[in-house]
Formats: C-alpha cells, sequence, structure tokens
C-alpha cells in the first residue's frame, strides 16, 4: 500500500496532466460543430477499433452465459425436430391410408390401434373404434400394405381384433400369379405357413399371396405376403413360408372394412357339414 | 506557494487575457495570415519553467479555458494546448539554473513549448478541412510559434532589464 502511495505521488504530474488533458477533450467533444463532428467519428473508429480487436478476447463470463442460452435452444430446438419428424411420419402414413380409400375400397373406418399385445401365439391390437362406430366382429382389417387380422370382439368404443401372427386366425389365400389355393396360418414359431400345398404347384419366391375367394370372412384379393421359401412336407406336399406385406411391429392405424360374412352361405356350408 | 501569488498570478492572467483579445489581436496581428503573438502562453510557459509541471499545466488550462470561452470558437481546446505547453515547460524546471537560464535557452524553451501546443491546436482545429498536414504546419503552426518566440525574447529582454522575473518569483 505504502509503496502504491509512493508511486502515485512520484507520478502525480502526469496524473494531473492526464485529469487536465480529460477535462479538455471532453469539453471539446461537448461543442457541436463539424470538425468535432469529424473527431468523434475519428473516435469512434478508433475505439471501436480497439473495441473489435478486444471483442476476439474470449470474455468467461460472457460464454457460459452463452452457452447455457445455446443448450436451452439445443433442446428447444431437438424437441421441435422430434415433433416435426413425427408429424412427418404421420402425413406419411395418413397419405397412404387416404390414398387407399381413394382407390377403390368404400365402407371404411379407420382406427388407431391404441393397444398390442405381441406376445406368444395369440397376437391381437386393440383399436380406439368400437359397436359406436358400427364396428362389428369378424370385420376384416387392413391398411396400404395388405391384410392386417380380422376383428374378434367389440364393445362401445373399442374393438379387439387378430392380426396375422394368430394361431386361432386362418385365412384361405392363393398365389396371385399361378392361382395355386392354400390356408396360410401362423405356425406360433414367427413363420406364417401355407400347409399342403402340393409339390407339383407352382410356388415362386416372391410370388405374391392374396386372400381367396374361398374366404367367408374377407374380401378376395386382399395382399396378404410374398413367398420367401418352399419346404418339403412329406412326398406329396410341401409348405410354403409367407412373409406379411404389413409391417406389424410398426403398425399404428388401420381400416376396418365394412365386410361382413354372407350369413346365408355361412348357414348353408354349416348346415351341410352338421348332416 | 502561498495564496498572494495565487491571486498575483491570477491578476496578470487578467490582464494578459484582456491585452490578447483586445490590443495585442488588432495592434499586432500580421494582416492576411492571420497571425498573432500569444501573450497568454507565454505566461504560462513562463510558470511552467519557473514553477514546474503542474503550476505550467493547471494554469495554462485555465488560463486557456478562459480564451477560449471568450472566443467563442473550440471550448476546451485552448486548454488542451496551453496545459501541454506548461507541462513541457516543466521538463525544463528541473535542469534549468539560476546562471544558465539565459535569453537564448530560455527562447528555445518558448518555441518547444509553443510548436507542442499549437500542434496540437491547429491539427485539431482543421480536422475535416482540406488543409493536409503540412500546410497546416507551415501555414499557422511554425509561423505563429516564431512570432510568438520572438515576442517573447523581447519580453524576456525587458523583463530582465527591470528585473521583472526576480518580482514574479517573489
Amino acid at each position: 500500500m505504502k509503496t502504491i502511495g509512493l508511486f502515485l505521488i512520484q507520478i502525480k504530474d502526469y496524473l494531473i496532466l492526464s485529469l487536465l488533458i480529460v477535462i479538455s477533450l471532453l469539453l471539446i467533444f461537448s461543442n457541436d460543430n463539424s470538425q468535432i463532428r469529424f473527431l468523434r467519428a475519428v473516435a469512434v473508429g478508433f475505439v471501436g477499433t480497439i473495441q473489435s480487436g478486444l471483442s476476439a478476447v474470449p470474455n468467461v463470463f460472457e460464454i457460459q452465459k452463452e452457452n447455457e442460452f445455446l443448450r436451452e435452444k439445443n433442446i428447444e430446438l431437438s424437441n421441435e425436430l422430434s415433433a416435426l419428424k413425427e408429424a412427418k411420419l404421420e402425413n406419411i402414413r395418413l397419405t397412404k391410408l387416404l390414398s387407399l380409400k381413394e382407390k377403390n375400397i368404400s365402407g371404411v373406418i379407420i382406427a388407431a390401434i391404441i393397444n398390442k399385445s405381441l406376445v406368444q401365439a395369440r397376437n391381437t391390437i386393440t383399436l380406439d373404434v368400437g359397436e359406436s362406430d358400427s364396428v362389428k366382429i369378424n370385420m376384416p382389417l387392413i391398411t396400404d400394405d395388405g391384410l392386417v387380422g380380422r376383428i374378434v370382439s367389440t364393445s362401445k368404443n373399442y374393438s379387439i381384433a387378430q392380426i396375422l401372427y394368430n394361431r386361432n386366425l386362418s385365412i384361405s389365400v392363393k398365389v396371385q400369379r399361378s392361382r395355386v389355393d392354400g390356408i396360410l396360418n401362423y405356425d406360433g414359431a414367427g413363420n406364417l405357413i401355407i400347409n399342403n400345398v402340393p409339390k407339383s404347384a407352382d410356388v415362386k419366391a416372391g410370388d405374391v399371396i392374396i386372400t381367396s375367394e374361398y374366404s367367408n370372412y374377407f374380401p378376395a384379393g386382399i395382399p396378404v405376403g410374398t413367398v420367401v421359401e418352399e419346404g418339403n412336407l412329406d412326398n406329396l406336399f410341401k409348405k410354403i413360408i409367407v412373409k406379411p406385406l404389413v409391417p406389424f411391429s410398426s403398425l399404428e392405424e388401420v381400416f376396418v372394412l365394412k365386410h361382413l360374412p354372407e350369413m346365408q352361405r355361412l348357414d348353408l356350408e354349416n348346415a351341410y357339414l352338421k348332416k | 506557494m502561498y495564496l498572494t501569488t495565487y491571486l498575483k498570478y491570477a491578476g496578470i492572467f487578467i490582464i494578459l487575457i484582456i491585452l490578447q483579445v483586445t490590443f495585442i489581436g488588432y495592434i499586432l496581428s500580421i494582416p492576411n495570415y492571420n497571425i498573432t503573438p500569444d501573450i497568454v502562453i507565454l505566461f504560462v510557459i513562463f510558470l511552467g519553467y519557473t514553477r514546474g509541471h503542474i503550476t505550467g499545466a493547471v494554469s495554462g488550462f485555465l488560463s486557456g479555458l478562459i480564451l477560449d470561452i471568450l472566443s467563442g470558437s473550440f471550448i476546451g481546446l485552448l486548454a488542451l494546448s496551453y496545459c501541454i505547453a506548461g507541462f513541457v515547460a516543466g521538463y525544463f524546471s528541473t535542469q534549468r539554473s539560476d546562471k544558465s537560464s539565459g535569453k537564448s535557452s530560455f527562447i528555445g524553451i518558448i518555441f518547444m513549448c509553443t510548436l507542442a501546443a499549437y500542434t496540437v491546436f491547429y491539427i485539431i482545429y482543421f480536422q475535416g478541412s482540406s488543409n493536409n498536414f503540412s500546410d497546416i504546419f507551415l501555414k499557422h503552426v511554425i509561423t505563429t510559434t516564431l512570432y510568438t518566440s520572438v515576442f517573447g525574447l523581447i519580453l524576456a529582454l525587458l523583463f530582465n532589464r527591470f528585473e521583472l522575473k526576480k518580482l514574479l518569483l517573489k
């Protein structure tokens, strides 16, 4: 402290000079004429140059504040981006569904899947539509990709449907190209199988499987899947492994077709079987 | 310094300032060149030379400020210039000795201090004009400095003759 005091005493002449110069300059700059305006411009340019140089030196507190702001902004933008991606995917799905609706299918109910039970061999989905939406048991479910399953239970506002990966669902199908018939089932081990297809039947990998006219529950011609491979059952028959067209793991919306079995046909067939 | 000394210097400054803005400005200015000897700065340099930096700078600032106010031009410009002149004169006060403080050395000091003051003054004064530095220096700074130095020499001779210096330093 004493050293500082001595130092200040030593430079007191210069301090006083500096003070007087500063006062003089302040007085000069308080004038308002063209020369002073020019000087002010020069002074501002000079100070601006220094400030510009100093701005390259990072200010720790400013950086910290800026960092926090950028983090918040980053989170905000990430959320926005996520919402936009979600909206985009939803838009794609709905557009596809709408295009399907416009194509050829009348009398459909759009339903959202609110629960999935994709466990064991009895896979079902729960829909947000029910009897109040005219949904009835045995109505088929489809998407723009193909067949999904069939309604098996309804309440006022909800319904449950079996999907292809359900052991209790059997579908009469045919190979679209060669018109070979068969019954599609889920084997409980992750595969859709058409059993008892004659060995001589013309079936190739990549063939499209569609619903058959023989089916009483599903309209004919709905795509179901594609042939993946064939396997021998015995000397006369072979089995065909089918990959479904519908991506069940990412399925979110479906159409419920307002299609019901023909009761007259069902009654006739059942009466004959009882004889 | 005593208060009476300050009052004495203040009185001298007032007289010199009145002379500068009235008599000197009209009688001794060179026509067409607008050059006038500056008797106020001579006294500022004298005080800086005899009393040191602070007295020179403060007296220069105050007298310059009064002249600024009276001139109606830049407020603060003469205050700055005279302040610098008085402070520069203070550099020579520590080196001076009674024997060597002859007329020739004092004239040199006047020249240097006046040159410094008027360089600052005219450079600021002509900012924003089309005059370049060499024109300003040759037409205004050097001429005013030389005229004031010559005038200062005459005053120094008169002071020595009538021993006014001793009277002032009492």
